[in-house]
């Protein structure tokens, strides 16, 4: 299955209602779609969700060697899936130029712009650092992914806490969570990329849908463009630009920039401020030792989703079989042995067998012939 | 002998939580945790897929199953095919040749029994998105512990321990066995007997399926 196609009538009404002063689904020009966090069971994996995108992020850890113009940096490097999960247009195992702008989007806004402390991931200089790898992985795709996957990663990124490390001489010992608490990461600043949308060059449309997306960036039936395009604006909690990209039709008027650039700033503001009191209240949690599953995201209340506590289930009718195989067991057990087998079955705990080979090539070489199964 | 405990006690299953449609954009998805253990799978289908992947018999079945983090392995690929060839039993193909069906499984937390959750959360999915199904299935791991006993639903650190670890997939017209997955050592007569214990514990989980499909059927 290849893109999805948009009817005119789609287009042309997306196009109205927008430039009457509405939203497909009722949202002012300036309001987002629900953020909504929840972590898993390990540091540094989450689940956000907006609206109906649906983005995992995983950060994992391992100890390699440094790059030689950096000695004394740790890695940091962002991976983006796509599966056909997202939706069904998308292949397996196969990049897109979406999935490769994601990625792109991503390490300009989380490597380039420095907001991770790359140099405390270092354990001995030239030799040893620690390479970071953020996985994220695109569940539902409902539009403004580049958001979307931005707060996965700078949530999982905050999340995340790499194992406690020793040096002691030339030896490296990495500690695991039981034995050393483990080592939250750094992060100078929490850069979020912001979508909007651009329609007829002077609306914007803040957290866009996956229809408006569509509709912003593509051509009219006569091919001629109309000034829509998507907008993303990469900005931290100081108000301070991180980054800045723009796709689609060229812009021919610079305030609308501006105008992006103050409501982002507004924007990640908000969302930085929900990920680190969302941390920190997952945090206290773990120190109180109750559990955080990724079960935890299923509701209870929904007509389509059902919970069972403990099912249980009464295997009172074996005592009788049990009983009577084991019994069997025994002269089975025996038959096997009296028999010419190439092995032997030795019974060696309760309930199981360990089957050892028979020493001596001469039975071996009878079992397999021909001969002895015609028998 | 521990048998003979076991044997009076009650085995619990781990508490089964689900959400159908968990996903916009897929035609079936659902979330199915069993104790910790989370998976969420997507079911996208029939649709048009390459001519020359196509088959004039059966639709092509495509199961595609992703880790948390990092890179895919051979047992990712090798639980791929456990889990396709026990759709492939299941779905009734042959009402949608040409076409293809794509599974997607994600992986979200593994406390043990991963594989048996993956299979039962793409069965509910692939009920969710209303594919023809000859039947529905269940899976249902258990364990050989050390001493013997054969452990239901084995929490993560007895499978550490476990002497062998076996997966069961039964359907639920004949309650005949589908799959059958089985990691270590193990008698043949451990074998038969986990073999009945799976079958008398996959009948929860088919009243499961039936209180779930009831629950929004009398809605619809």
């Amino acid at each position: 299955m290849k893109d999805v196609f948009l009817s005119n009538c789609e287009k042309s009404f997306l196009q109205r209602i927008v430039s009457e002063g509405h939203r497909l689904d009722g949202r002012n020009y300036n309001e987002s779609r629900r953020l909504n966090i929840s972590f898993g069971s390990e540091y540094g994996s989450c689940i956000v969700s907006l609206g109906e995108t649906k983005v995992l992020a995983q950060v994992s850890c391992e100890v390699t060697q440094p790059k030689q113009i950096r000695p004394n940096e740790g890695i940091l490097y962002i991976n983006v899936e796509i599966s056909p999960m997202a939706a069904p247009q998308f292949e397996a195992n196969r990049q897109t130029d979406l999935t490769v702008y994601l990625n792109r989007l991503l390490e300009k806004c989380y490597k380039d712009s420095k907001c991770i402390d790359l140099e405390s991931l270092c354990i001995v200089v030239e030799e040893k650092v620690w390479s970071l790898r953020v996985d994220v992985k695109i569940l539902n795709h409902g539009g403004n992914l580049i958001e979307c996957s931005s707060i996965a990663t700078l949530t999982s990124l905050a999340h995340f806490k790499r194992p406690d490390v020793t040096r002691s001489g030339d030896s490296v010992i990495i500690h695991t969570i039981a034995e050393k608490d483990p080592i939250p990461t750094v992060l100078y600043h929490y850069p979020v990329c912001m979508t909007f949308a651009i329609f007829n060059n002077d609306v914007l449309l803040s957290d866009p849908s996956f229809i408006e997306e569509s509709v912003c960036t593509s051509s009219t039936e006569e091919g001629i463009n109309t000034g829509g395009g998507l907008l993303v604006v990469g900005m931290n909690q100081y108000k301070e630009l991180c980054l800045l990209d723009l796709n689609g039709a060229a812009l021919y008027d610079s305030n609308i920039v501006h105008k992006a650039i103050v409501s982002a700033a507004d924007r990640s503001k908000e969302i930085v401020d929900l990920v680190k009191k969302i941390i920190i209240s997952d945090d206290t949690m773990r120190q109180k030792r109750s559990k955080i599953n990724f079960a935890d995201i299923i509701t209870s209340e929904h007509m389509l989703s059902l919970t069972q506590k403990e099912l249980t289930i009464q295997l009172k009718n074996y005592n009788v079989d049990d009983m009577t195989s084991k019994t069997e067991r025994m002269q089975v057990e025996d038959d096997v042995k009296s028999e010419p087998s190439k092995y032997d079955v030795v019974p060696s705990l309760p309930q199981t067998a360990e089957i050892v080979s028979k020493k001596g090539g001469s039975q071996w070489i009878e079992i397999s012939s021909d001969s002895e199964e015609d028998q | 002998m521990g048998m003979e405990k076991n044997v009076s006690k009650d085995f619990k299953l781990k508490p089964m939580k689900c959400e159908l449609n968990f996903l916009s954009k897929s035609d079936g998805s659902t979330i199915l945790s069993q104790g910790d253990t989370v998976a969420v799978v997507s079911v996208n289908g029939p649709l048009d897929i390459k001519s020359t992947s196509q088959s004039i018999e059966k639709s092509t079945l495509e199961v595609l199953y992703c880790t948390k983090g990092g890179k895919p392995s051979v047992a990712d690929r090798y639980k791929e095919n456990v889990i396709r060839q026990t759709c492939e039993t299941a779905i009734l193909g042959s009402l949608y040749p040409r076409t293809g069906i794509t599974v997607t499984i994600q992986e979200l937390e593994d406390y043990g029994g991963l594989l048996s959750c993956c299979l039962n959360c793409t069965c509910l999915a692939l009920l969710n998105s209303g594919v023809s199904m000859r039947c529905v299935y269940a899976a249902v791991t258990c364990a050989v512990d050390e001493s013997g006993d054969i452990v239901l639903e084995p929490p993560k650190h007895q499978l550490q321990t476990a002497r062998a670890v076996m997966t069961f997939v039964y359907d639920s017209r004949e309650k005949s066995l589908v799959t059958s997955f089985t990691e270590g050592m193990f008698s043949e007569d451990t074998y038969k007997e986990a073999l009945a214990r799976c079958h008398a514990a996959s009948d929860l989980i088919f009243s499961f399926y039936r209180d779930i499909v009831s629950k929004y059927a009398n809605v619809i």
